[in-house]
């Protein structure tokens, strides 16, 4: 049996959720353009920042400024809240 | 007694120390982060990391609400798709730590994984609709 890394499983699957989470934020980026609405647009920003936000600080900014695990941990988790707060603007707020 | 039958401690070499985890006990009792850091730090994770849920918890609820008062098939399956990629990952992102037993890297493929599922359960509905 070929031996798995966790690792570059991990890293497959947040590639993957990154790529995909930009073609659904491009979707709604273009229903945004097209509508003229403004639900579209924050909906576009909450899903690229929850699927490729994570994606962005571990693998880029994490080694790039040598953050702890913590440190890397709360960006993920701050980008996620970005995207949260956003997702619940298209939907209440605009 | 002697002084030199006093084990000095403090020439001890740390490396040869056995080496504990690195697991963050909080106040709930468990084990929410497998990682090190300053208090500083490890105090804003926690509290971020419960942000994050009660938020995402939220967003479930709005989601329910919005689709009860009058949602057919799409609106459902866009639901469950956001709920798969913020809910549920960041359910699983606390029990996982909670329970020990699974790596954390194995805890971030299983979170990430799901989110996945989520996004193209909303790509699906998006393609459904053309």
């Amino acid at each position: 049996m070929v031996a798995v890394d966790p690792a570059a499983v991990l890293f497959a699957t947040a590639l993957a959720t990154a790529v995909v989470g930009l073609v659904v934020a491009g979707y709604a980026y273009r229903g945004y353009r097209r509508n003229d609405s403004l639900a579209m647009f924050y909906l576009a920003i909450g899903i690229g920042l929850i699927a490729a936000g994570p994606v962005v600080v571990s693998y880029g900014l994490a080694p790039l400024l040598s953050l702890s695990d913590a440190a890397s941990l709360l960006g993920v988790l701050w980008v996620t809240i970005a995207g949260l707060v956003a997702i619940l603007y298209s939907l209440e707020g605009t | 007694m002697s002084p030199k039958t006093v084990p000095n401690t403090a020439t001890l070499p740390t490396e040869s120390l056995p080496r504990t985890d690195a697991g963050v006990v909080l106040a709930d009792g468990g084990r929410v982060a497998t990682v090190g850091g300053s208090p500083t730090v490890i105090a804003l994770v926690f509290l971020s990391l419960v942000l994050a849920t009660v938020l995402s918890v939220y967003l479930a609820v709005r989601l329910y609400r919005g689709y009860r008062a009058g949602g057919g098939r799409g609106m459902l399956l866009l639901g469950v798709g956001l709920v798969l990629l913020t809910t549920v990952p960041m359910l699983l992102r606390l029990a996982l730590s909670n329970v020990g037993g699974v790596e954390t890297v194995w805890q971030e493929t299983i979170v990430t994984a799901c989110q996945l599922v989520g996004l193209v359960v909303i790509l699906g509905v998006i393609h459904g609709r053309r």
